[in-house]
Protein backbone atom coordinates (compact mmCIF):
# COMPACT_ATOMS: atom_id res chain seq x y z
CA UNK A 1 0.00 0.00 0.00
CA UNK A 2 2.79 2.73 0.94
CA UNK A 3 5.06 2.01 -1.78
CA UNK A 4 4.13 5.26 -3.77
CA UNK A 5 6.69 7.88 -1.84
CA UNK A 6 6.23 10.60 -1.45
CA UNK A 7 6.98 13.75 -3.67
CA UNK A 8 5.24 15.99 -1.04
CA UNK A 9 7.62 14.56 1.35
CA UNK A 10 10.32 15.38 -0.83
CA UNK A 11 8.62 18.73 -0.88
CA UNK A 12 8.12 18.93 2.26
CA UNK A 13 12.01 18.01 3.02
CA UNK A 14 12.95 20.57 0.80
CA UNK A 15 11.38 23.63 2.72
CA UNK A 16 10.90 23.06 6.14
CA UNK A 17 13.34 24.32 8.45
CA UNK A 18 11.65 23.31 11.66
CA UNK A 19 9.46 20.44 12.83
CA UNK A 20 6.14 19.98 11.42
CA UNK A 21 3.59 18.17 12.68
CA UNK A 22 1.01 16.81 9.72
CA UNK A 23 -1.88 15.07 9.83
CA UNK A 24 -1.84 11.67 7.31
CA UNK A 25 -5.58 9.89 6.25
CA UNK A 26 -4.92 6.56 5.11
CA UNK A 27 -7.93 4.71 4.38
CA UNK A 28 -8.61 0.77 5.16
CA UNK A 29 -11.28 -1.56 4.39
CA UNK A 30 -12.19 -5.08 7.10
CA UNK A 31 -15.02 -7.29 6.21
CA UNK A 32 -17.26 -10.06 8.45
CA UNK A 33 -19.17 -12.77 6.37
CA UNK A 34 -22.19 -14.16 7.12
CA UNK A 35 -23.22 -17.89 6.03
CA UNK A 36 -26.88 -17.81 5.12
CA UNK A 37 -28.33 -21.28 5.10
CA UNK A 38 -32.34 -21.85 6.06
CA UNK A 39 -34.89 -19.68 5.92
CA UNK A 40 -35.11 -18.26 9.02
CA UNK A 41 -31.77 -17.43 10.31
CA UNK A 42 -29.51 -15.84 13.03
CA UNK A 43 -25.33 -15.94 12.30
CA UNK A 44 -23.05 -14.15 13.94
CA UNK A 45 -19.71 -12.83 12.04
CA UNK A 46 -16.89 -11.19 14.11
CA UNK A 47 -14.55 -8.93 12.61
CA UNK A 48 -11.00 -9.12 15.21
CA UNK A 49 -9.60 -6.19 16.65
CA UNK A 50 -6.27 -7.46 16.18
CA UNK A 51 -7.28 -7.66 12.27
CA UNK A 52 -8.34 -3.82 12.83
CA UNK A 53 -4.84 -3.11 14.55
CA UNK A 54 -3.27 -4.52 11.81
CA UNK A 55 -4.74 -2.54 9.25
CA UNK A 56 -4.63 0.81 11.30
CA UNK A 57 -0.84 -0.22 11.81
CA UNK A 58 -0.02 -0.89 8.24
CA UNK A 59 -2.25 2.32 6.63
CA UNK A 60 0.13 4.43 9.13
CA UNK A 61 3.48 2.69 9.25
CA UNK A 62 3.37 2.12 12.86
CA UNK A 63 4.32 5.77 12.66
CA UNK A 64 2.29 8.96 14.73
CA UNK A 65 -0.63 9.09 16.96
CA UNK A 66 -3.76 8.37 15.60
CA UNK A 67 -6.28 10.95 16.16
CA UNK A 68 -9.64 9.39 15.42
CA UNK A 69 -10.72 6.38 13.07
CA UNK A 70 -13.58 8.48 10.44
CA UNK A 71 -15.66 5.83 9.23
CA UNK A 72 -16.86 6.76 5.55
CA UNK A 73 -18.51 3.58 4.03
CA UNK A 74 -20.63 0.35 5.25
CA UNK A 75 -21.82 -2.10 2.45
CA UNK A 76 -22.87 -5.97 1.61
CA UNK A 77 -20.93 -7.87 -0.53
CA UNK A 78 -23.34 -10.72 -1.41
CA UNK A 79 -22.75 -13.95 -2.83
CA UNK A 80 -25.09 -16.67 -3.72
CA UNK A 81 -23.80 -19.65 -3.93
CA UNK A 82 -24.54 -22.86 -5.70
CA UNK A 83 -27.89 -24.27 -6.02
CA UNK A 84 -29.30 -21.49 -4.06
CA UNK A 85 -32.96 -20.40 -4.66
CA UNK A 86 -33.46 -17.52 -2.41
CA UNK A 87 -34.45 -14.99 -4.33
CA UNK A 88 -34.69 -12.00 -1.51
CA UNK A 89 -33.71 -11.32 2.37
CA UNK A 90 -35.20 -9.59 5.05
CA UNK A 91 -32.68 -8.75 7.70
CA UNK A 92 -31.99 -7.26 10.78
CA UNK A 93 -28.28 -6.77 11.18
CA UNK A 94 -26.28 -5.94 14.06
CA UNK A 95 -23.48 -4.99 16.36
CA UNK A 96 -22.92 -6.16 19.80
CA UNK A 97 -22.54 -3.28 22.60
CA UNK A 98 -18.90 -3.86 24.25
CA UNK A 99 -20.78 -2.11 27.54
CA UNK A 100 -23.58 -3.88 27.72
CA UNK A 101 -23.62 -6.94 25.32
CA UNK A 102 -26.57 -5.90 23.88
CA UNK A 103 -27.08 -6.10 20.09
CA UNK A 104 -27.72 -2.76 18.91
CA UNK A 105 -29.18 -2.39 15.37
CA UNK A 106 -27.19 -0.95 12.22
CA UNK A 107 -30.06 -2.35 10.13
CA UNK A 108 -33.80 -3.04 11.06
CA UNK A 109 -35.53 -5.39 8.49
CA UNK A 110 -33.80 -4.22 5.41
CA UNK A 111 -34.74 -6.09 1.92
CA UNK A 112 -32.75 -6.94 -0.35
CA UNK A 113 -32.51 -8.92 -3.42
CA UNK A 114 -30.25 -11.80 -3.63
CA UNK A 115 -27.68 -10.77 -6.63
CA UNK A 116 -24.00 -11.20 -6.87
CA UNK A 117 -22.73 -7.86 -6.15
CA UNK A 118 -23.00 -5.01 -3.72
CA UNK A 119 -25.30 -3.96 -1.63
CA UNK A 120 -25.28 -0.13 -0.74
CA UNK A 121 -27.43 0.82 2.43
CA UNK A 122 -26.47 4.09 3.74
CA UNK A 123 -30.24 5.73 3.70
CA UNK A 124 -31.41 2.88 6.04
CA UNK A 125 -28.47 2.96 8.92
CA UNK A 126 -29.81 3.32 12.53
CA UNK A 127 -27.77 5.33 14.64
CA UNK A 128 -27.56 3.28 17.92
CA UNK A 129 -25.41 0.52 15.87
CA UNK A 130 -23.72 3.08 13.86
CA UNK A 131 -22.21 5.13 16.98
CA UNK A 132 -21.45 2.21 18.52
CA UNK A 133 -19.34 0.52 15.19
CA UNK A 134 -18.04 3.82 15.37
CA UNK A 135 -16.94 4.37 18.63
CA UNK A 136 -15.67 0.49 18.83
CA UNK A 137 -13.40 0.97 15.42
CA UNK A 138 -11.94 4.41 17.26
CA UNK A 139 -11.45 2.28 20.67
CA UNK A 140 -8.97 -0.33 18.70
CA UNK A 141 -7.36 2.41 16.08
CA UNK A 142 -6.26 4.41 19.34
CA UNK A 143 -5.27 1.37 21.44
CA UNK A 144 -7.99 1.81 24.20
CA UNK A 145 -8.84 -1.03 26.16
CA UNK A 146 -11.23 -3.11 23.28
CA UNK A 147 -12.63 -6.31 22.14
CA UNK A 148 -13.44 -7.60 19.15
CA UNK A 149 -16.41 -6.39 16.71
CA UNK A 150 -19.29 -8.43 16.58
CA UNK A 151 -22.12 -8.75 14.34
CA UNK A 152 -25.68 -10.45 14.18
CA UNK A 153 -27.28 -10.90 11.55
CA UNK A 154 -31.06 -12.54 11.75
CA UNK A 155 -34.14 -12.24 9.71
CA UNK A 156 -35.89 -14.25 6.80
CA UNK A 157 -35.31 -15.17 3.17
CA UNK A 158 -37.77 -15.60 0.72
CA UNK A 159 -39.28 -17.83 -1.19
CA UNK A 160 -39.47 -20.19 1.90
CA UNK A 161 -38.82 -23.63 0.90
CA UNK A 162 -35.59 -24.48 -1.68
CA UNK A 163 -32.08 -24.62 -1.16
CA UNK A 164 -30.86 -21.41 0.83
CA UNK A 165 -27.00 -20.98 0.31
CA UNK A 166 -26.12 -16.90 0.60
CA UNK A 167 -22.97 -15.72 1.46
CA UNK A 168 -23.42 -11.84 2.74
CA UNK A 169 -19.84 -10.42 3.72
CA UNK A 170 -20.27 -7.03 5.53
CA UNK A 171 -17.38 -3.74 4.04
CA UNK A 172 -16.23 -1.93 6.73
CA UNK A 173 -14.24 1.24 5.19
CA UNK A 174 -12.45 4.06 7.29
CA UNK A 175 -9.65 6.16 7.31
CA UNK A 176 -7.20 7.01 9.75
CA UNK A 177 -6.61 10.26 10.73
CA UNK A 178 -3.24 10.56 12.80
CA UNK A 179 -0.55 12.83 13.14
CA UNK A 180 3.35 12.63 12.86
CA UNK A 181 6.21 15.18 12.98
CA UNK A 182 8.14 16.05 9.63
CA UNK A 183 11.31 17.72 10.72
CA UNK A 184 15.18 18.94 9.62
CA UNK B 1 25.78 20.57 -14.42
CA UNK B 2 22.88 18.95 -12.18
CA UNK B 3 20.20 19.60 -9.64
CA UNK B 4 20.40 18.68 -6.06
CA UNK B 5 16.80 17.96 -4.41
CA UNK B 6 17.81 18.99 -0.34
CA UNK B 7 16.12 16.41 1.04
CA UNK B 8 17.87 14.07 4.28
CA UNK B 9 20.74 11.69 3.02
CA UNK B 10 19.50 10.37 6.78
CA UNK B 11 15.63 9.50 5.37
CA UNK B 12 16.47 7.77 1.67
CA UNK B 13 19.03 5.94 0.19
CA UNK B 14 20.21 8.20 -2.23
CA UNK B 15 22.47 6.99 -4.48
CA UNK B 16 24.04 9.70 -7.14
CA UNK B 17 24.58 7.84 -10.39
CA UNK B 18 27.22 10.04 -11.43
CA UNK B 19 29.99 10.96 -8.92
CA UNK B 20 32.80 13.37 -10.77
CA UNK B 21 34.73 15.01 -7.88
CA UNK B 22 33.08 18.74 -8.55
CA UNK B 23 30.04 17.17 -8.50
CA UNK B 24 30.04 15.49 -5.24
CA UNK B 25 31.92 18.77 -3.79
CA UNK B 26 29.04 20.72 -5.25
CA UNK B 27 26.44 18.39 -4.01
CA UNK B 28 27.80 18.53 -0.28
CA UNK B 29 28.19 22.28 -0.51
CA UNK B 30 24.71 22.56 -1.75
CA UNK B 31 23.66 20.53 1.59
CA UNK B 32 25.30 22.81 3.56
CA UNK B 33 23.64 25.49 1.56
CA UNK B 34 20.13 24.18 2.74
CA UNK B 35 20.76 22.12 5.59
CA UNK B 36 17.29 20.64 4.91
CA UNK B 37 17.10 16.92 7.13
CA UNK B 38 13.97 15.37 6.19
CA UNK B 39 13.49 13.19 9.37
CA UNK B 40 10.48 10.97 8.05
CA UNK B 41 8.80 10.30 5.01
CA UNK B 42 5.45 10.43 3.89
CA UNK B 43 3.49 9.11 1.44
CA UNK B 44 2.08 11.20 -1.37
CA UNK B 45 -0.66 8.35 -1.42
CA UNK B 46 -1.62 9.10 2.01
CA UNK B 47 -2.42 12.44 1.12
CA UNK B 48 -3.92 11.61 -2.51
CA UNK B 49 -4.76 7.88 -2.49
CA UNK B 50 -8.86 8.79 -1.73
CA UNK B 51 -9.22 11.41 -4.20
CA UNK B 52 -10.17 10.81 -8.09
CA UNK B 53 -9.02 12.58 -10.68
CA UNK B 54 -10.46 15.72 -10.27
CA UNK B 55 -10.28 16.60 -6.35
CA UNK B 56 -6.73 15.39 -6.76
CA UNK B 57 -5.88 17.56 -9.57
CA UNK B 58 -7.17 20.24 -7.97
CA UNK B 59 -5.24 19.26 -4.70
CA UNK B 60 -2.07 19.57 -6.32
CA UNK B 61 -2.62 22.01 -9.05
CA UNK B 62 -1.28 24.79 -6.55
CA UNK B 63 1.95 22.40 -6.43
CA UNK B 64 2.56 22.29 -10.52
CA UNK B 65 2.21 26.13 -10.36
CA UNK B 66 4.89 26.47 -7.46
CA UNK B 67 7.11 23.94 -9.34
CA UNK B 68 6.84 25.06 -12.72
CA UNK B 69 7.91 28.66 -11.34
CA UNK B 70 10.74 27.55 -9.55
CA UNK B 71 11.76 25.53 -12.56
CA UNK B 72 11.70 28.03 -14.83
CA UNK B 73 13.64 30.31 -12.69
CA UNK B 74 17.16 31.38 -11.84
CA UNK B 75 18.30 30.69 -15.71
CA UNK B 76 20.69 33.93 -16.03
CA UNK B 77 22.29 36.77 -14.57
CA UNK B 78 23.18 38.44 -16.99
CA UNK B 79 22.89 38.82 -21.18
CA UNK B 80 26.50 39.04 -21.97
CA UNK B 81 28.07 37.08 -24.42
CA UNK B 82 31.33 37.21 -26.70
CA UNK B 83 30.83 36.55 -29.99
CA UNK B 84 33.62 34.08 -29.79
CA UNK B 85 35.07 32.55 -26.56
CA UNK B 86 35.62 30.79 -23.60
CA UNK B 87 32.82 32.00 -21.30
CA UNK B 88 31.86 29.35 -18.17
CA UNK B 89 29.65 29.76 -15.15
CA UNK B 90 29.06 26.87 -12.39
CA UNK B 91 26.67 28.07 -9.47
CA UNK B 92 23.63 27.60 -7.37
CA UNK B 93 20.65 29.11 -7.47
CA UNK B 94 17.58 29.10 -4.90
CA UNK B 95 14.35 29.54 -5.72
CA UNK B 96 11.70 30.38 -4.05
CA UNK B 97 7.98 30.63 -4.84
CA UNK B 98 5.89 32.18 -2.28
CA UNK B 99 2.49 30.34 -2.07
CA UNK B 100 -0.73 32.97 -2.23
CA UNK B 101 -3.01 32.18 0.39
CA UNK B 102 -6.02 31.29 -2.57
CA UNK B 103 -3.55 28.42 -3.51
CA UNK B 104 -4.38 27.28 -0.09
CA UNK B 105 -7.80 25.74 -0.48
CA UNK B 106 -10.23 24.54 -2.92
CA UNK B 107 -13.79 23.64 -3.71
CA UNK B 108 -14.10 19.85 -3.58
CA UNK B 109 -17.04 17.51 -3.63
CA UNK B 110 -17.05 14.19 -1.85
CA UNK B 111 -16.02 11.51 -3.95
CA UNK B 112 -17.25 7.50 -2.90
CA UNK B 113 -18.76 4.68 -4.90
CA UNK B 114 -20.95 4.98 -2.21
CA UNK B 115 -23.17 7.77 -2.73
CA UNK B 116 -23.55 10.51 -5.31
CA UNK B 117 -20.76 13.81 -4.58
CA UNK B 118 -21.85 16.00 -2.11
CA UNK B 119 -20.47 19.62 -1.43
CA UNK B 120 -18.72 21.27 -2.17
CA UNK B 121 -16.59 22.27 0.34
CA UNK B 122 -13.75 24.31 1.19
CA UNK B 123 -11.04 21.78 1.79
CA UNK B 124 -6.98 22.18 2.01
CA UNK B 125 -4.94 21.89 -1.12
CA UNK B 126 -1.24 20.62 -0.98
CA UNK B 127 -0.42 23.61 0.49
CA UNK B 128 -3.29 24.57 2.69
CA UNK B 129 -3.44 23.84 6.73
CA UNK B 130 -2.40 20.04 7.56
CA UNK B 131 -5.64 19.40 8.86
CA UNK B 132 -8.16 18.01 6.49
CA UNK B 133 -11.94 18.00 6.74
CA UNK B 134 -14.40 15.48 8.24
CA UNK B 135 -17.97 16.35 6.88
CA UNK B 136 -20.75 14.27 7.60
CA UNK B 137 -22.09 12.31 4.66
CA UNK B 138 -25.91 13.79 4.39
CA UNK B 139 -26.64 10.44 2.17
CA UNK B 140 -25.87 8.62 5.48
CA UNK B 141 -28.02 10.55 7.71
CA UNK B 142 -25.13 12.38 8.80
CA UNK B 143 -23.99 9.30 10.67
CA UNK B 144 -21.02 8.22 8.30
CA UNK B 145 -18.66 10.87 7.66
CA UNK B 146 -16.20 11.90 5.00
CA UNK B 147 -12.38 13.07 5.54
CA UNK B 148 -10.15 15.43 3.00
CA UNK B 149 -7.15 15.22 3.58
CA UNK B 150 -4.75 18.32 4.85
CA UNK B 151 -1.69 19.39 3.54
CA UNK B 152 1.76 20.53 4.60
CA UNK B 153 0.62 24.49 5.46
CA UNK B 154 3.42 25.74 3.35
CA UNK B 155 4.26 29.08 2.41
CA UNK B 156 7.12 29.10 0.15
CA UNK B 157 8.20 26.88 -2.10
CA UNK B 158 11.77 26.53 -2.48
CA UNK B 159 14.37 24.89 -4.87
CA UNK B 160 17.70 24.34 -5.48
CA UNK B 161 19.35 24.36 -9.13
CA UNK B 162 23.48 23.87 -9.59
CA UNK B 163 23.74 24.50 -13.29
CA UNK B 164 26.09 25.23 -15.54
CA UNK B 165 26.45 27.43 -18.64
CA UNK B 166 29.33 27.38 -21.21
CA UNK B 167 30.06 29.36 -24.47
CA UNK B 168 30.43 31.20 -26.10
CA UNK B 169 30.02 29.94 -30.06
CA UNK B 170 29.18 32.66 -32.41
CA UNK B 171 27.33 34.25 -29.83
CA UNK B 172 25.61 30.93 -28.33
CA UNK B 173 26.30 29.59 -25.02
CA UNK B 174 25.01 26.21 -23.41
CA UNK B 175 23.03 25.76 -19.83
CA UNK B 176 23.03 22.09 -18.47
CA UNK B 177 21.39 20.51 -15.41
CA UNK B 178 21.30 16.97 -14.96
CA UNK B 179 21.03 14.42 -12.05
CA UNK B 180 19.80 10.74 -11.43
CA UNK B 181 19.01 9.67 -8.00
CA UNK B 182 18.15 6.35 -6.79
CA UNK B 183 15.54 6.93 -3.77
CA UNK B 184 13.99 4.40 -1.48
CA UNK B 185 10.03 3.69 -2.09
CA UNK B 186 10.31 6.50 -4.56
CA UNK B 187 12.27 5.11 -7.40
CA UNK B 188 14.21 6.94 -9.93
CA UNK B 189 14.49 10.92 -9.45
CA UNK B 190 15.31 12.09 -12.69
CA UNK B 191 15.87 16.23 -13.77
CA UNK B 192 17.41 17.30 -17.04
CA UNK B 193 17.22 20.46 -17.79
CA UNK B 194 19.34 22.01 -21.04
CA UNK B 195 18.93 25.90 -22.72
CA UNK B 196 20.36 28.06 -25.37
CA UNK B 197 20.90 31.07 -25.10
CA UNK B 198 22.01 33.62 -28.10
CA UNK B 199 23.45 37.35 -28.69
CA UNK B 200 21.14 40.08 -30.06
CA UNK B 201 23.64 43.05 -29.68
CA UNK B 202 26.45 41.35 -31.69
CA UNK B 203 24.02 42.50 -34.24
CA UNK B 204 22.87 45.86 -32.79
CA UNK B 205 26.56 47.63 -31.89
CA UNK B 206 24.69 51.03 -31.12
CA UNK B 207 22.53 49.19 -28.19
CA UNK B 208 24.46 50.43 -25.04
CA UNK B 209 22.79 47.33 -23.13
CA UNK B 210 23.83 43.16 -23.43
CA UNK B 211 20.48 41.56 -25.17
CA UNK B 212 20.17 38.39 -25.82
CA UNK B 213 17.09 35.45 -26.19
CA UNK B 214 17.14 31.86 -24.86
CA UNK B 215 15.43 28.80 -24.84
CA UNK B 216 14.69 26.41 -21.47
CA UNK B 217 13.44 23.07 -21.74
CA UNK B 218 13.46 20.89 -17.94
CA UNK B 219 12.27 17.56 -17.24
CA UNK B 220 11.48 16.23 -14.25
CA UNK B 221 10.71 12.28 -13.27
CA UNK B 222 10.18 10.24 -10.51
CA UNK B 223 9.39 7.14 -10.59
CA UNK B 224 6.25 6.18 -11.96
CA UNK B 225 4.37 8.99 -10.06
CA UNK B 226 5.45 11.96 -11.67
CA UNK B 227 6.42 13.35 -14.61
CA UNK B 228 6.86 17.23 -15.44
CA UNK B 229 8.41 19.23 -18.15
CA UNK B 230 8.92 23.37 -18.38
CA UNK B 231 9.75 25.30 -21.10
CA UNK B 232 10.56 28.93 -21.17
CA UNK B 233 11.68 31.54 -23.78
CA UNK B 234 12.81 34.53 -22.81
CA UNK B 235 14.41 38.12 -23.93
CA UNK B 236 17.31 38.60 -21.73
CA UNK B 237 19.08 42.09 -20.67
CA UNK B 238 21.84 43.44 -18.87
CA UNK B 239 23.89 46.64 -18.33
CA UNK B 240 27.34 46.26 -16.27
CA UNK B 241 29.09 48.98 -13.86
CA UNK B 242 32.12 47.98 -12.53
CA UNK B 243 31.23 45.28 -9.61
CA UNK B 244 27.48 45.57 -10.62
CA UNK B 245 25.11 44.23 -13.16
CA UNK B 246 21.74 44.94 -13.43
CA UNK B 247 19.37 42.34 -15.63
CA UNK B 248 16.24 41.37 -16.61
CA UNK B 249 14.02 39.80 -18.58
CA UNK B 250 10.64 39.51 -20.55
CA UNK B 251 10.23 35.63 -20.75
CA UNK B 252 7.05 33.36 -22.02
CA UNK B 253 6.80 29.97 -20.30
CA UNK B 254 4.34 26.90 -20.18
CA UNK B 255 4.70 23.27 -18.29
CA UNK B 256 2.95 20.75 -17.59
CA UNK B 257 3.01 18.30 -14.56
CA UNK B 258 1.69 14.12 -15.39
CA UNK B 259 0.54 12.43 -12.26
CA UNK B 260 -0.17 9.13 -11.17
CA UNK B 261 -1.27 7.19 -7.79
CA UNK B 262 -3.38 4.55 -6.89
CA UNK B 263 -7.12 4.91 -5.48
CA UNK B 264 -7.72 3.65 -2.28
CA UNK B 265 -10.99 4.74 -1.57
CA UNK B 266 -14.64 2.52 -1.21
CA UNK B 267 -15.03 0.30 -4.24
CA UNK B 268 -18.86 -0.52 -4.47
CA UNK B 269 -19.79 1.04 -7.22
CA UNK B 270 -19.15 -1.51 -10.65
CA UNK B 271 -19.11 2.14 -12.57
CA UNK B 272 -16.83 4.37 -10.75
CA UNK B 273 -13.47 3.95 -9.79
CA UNK B 274 -12.41 1.05 -7.67
CA UNK B 275 -9.89 0.18 -5.32
CA UNK B 276 -6.77 0.10 -6.56
CA UNK B 277 -6.95 1.36 -9.59
CA UNK B 278 -4.68 3.72 -10.94
CA UNK B 279 -5.98 7.76 -11.25
CA UNK B 280 -3.52 9.56 -13.60
CA UNK B 281 -4.20 13.16 -14.79
CA UNK B 282 -2.16 16.23 -16.32
CA UNK B 283 -1.72 19.80 -14.79
CA UNK B 284 -0.68 23.36 -16.64
CA UNK B 285 1.24 25.66 -14.60
CA UNK B 286 -0.18 28.81 -14.07
CA UNK B 287 2.40 31.20 -15.62
CA UNK B 288 2.48 32.10 -18.62
CA UNK B 289 4.36 35.50 -19.30
CA UNK B 290 7.20 36.25 -16.62
CA UNK B 291 9.11 39.67 -15.96
CA UNK B 292 12.54 39.18 -14.28
CA UNK B 293 14.39 41.97 -12.80
CA UNK B 294 17.93 41.56 -10.52
CA UNK B 295 21.21 42.16 -10.11
CA UNK B 296 24.48 40.40 -10.04
CA UNK B 297 27.49 41.48 -7.88
CA UNK B 298 30.94 40.29 -9.17
CA UNK B 299 33.69 39.94 -6.91
CA UNK B 300 35.94 39.11 -9.69
CA UNK B 301 35.17 35.37 -10.63
CA UNK B 302 32.42 35.19 -7.76
CA UNK B 303 28.98 35.93 -8.94
CA UNK B 304 26.42 36.22 -6.32
CA UNK B 305 22.70 37.43 -8.11
CA UNK B 306 19.57 37.94 -6.72
CA UNK B 307 15.96 38.53 -9.03
CA UNK B 308 12.57 38.76 -8.46
CA UNK B 309 9.97 37.51 -10.81
CA UNK B 310 6.55 38.64 -11.51
CA UNK B 311 4.12 36.32 -13.05
CA UNK B 312 0.64 34.33 -11.98
CA UNK B 313 2.99 32.68 -9.76
CA UNK B 314 5.77 35.40 -8.18
CA UNK B 315 9.02 33.84 -7.18
CA UNK B 316 12.50 35.21 -5.96
CA UNK B 317 16.32 33.97 -6.63
CA UNK B 318 19.17 34.13 -5.02
CA UNK B 319 22.56 32.13 -6.67
CA UNK B 320 25.99 31.90 -5.82
CA UNK B 321 28.64 30.97 -8.20
CA UNK B 322 32.29 30.96 -10.46
CA UNK B 323 32.03 32.88 -13.53
CA UNK B 324 35.00 32.90 -15.96
CA UNK B 325 35.08 35.60 -18.48
CA UNK B 326 31.57 36.83 -17.40
CA UNK B 327 31.10 40.07 -16.22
Amino acid sequence: MRKIVMLLAIMLGMIACEEKDISLFPSFEESAKFNINTNSFEEDATIYSSVISDAVIEATDGEGGVERLVLEGLWFEVTPNSGNTAQAMTLTFQIKSWATDEYLPILEDFTFTVNSGKVNFLKELKSEGVIELKNQLNAIAKGLPSSDIKFESEGIVTPEGGTVDVDVEVFVNATVVYTTTVGI
Amino acid sequence: MYVLWPFATNAYDLTFKQKPKLMKRSVFMLFALMSFTLVQSQSLEDYLSKYTQENGKQYLQPFADAFSADFNSGLFHNAHLKKMGFQLYIGVAAQVATIPSSAKHFQAYTESGLFEPEGPYSVPTVFGPTEGKIVPIEASNGLLDYAFPGGFDMDYVPLAMPQITIGSVFGTDFTARYIELDVTDIGKIKVFGWGLRHSIDQYLDILPIDLAVGYYNQSFKIGEYMDATANVVNLQASYSIPVLTFYGGLGYENSKVDVQYTYEGPDISTTSIQEGDRVSFEMEGANTVRLTLGMTLNLGPVKIHGDYNVAKQNTFVVGLGIGINEK
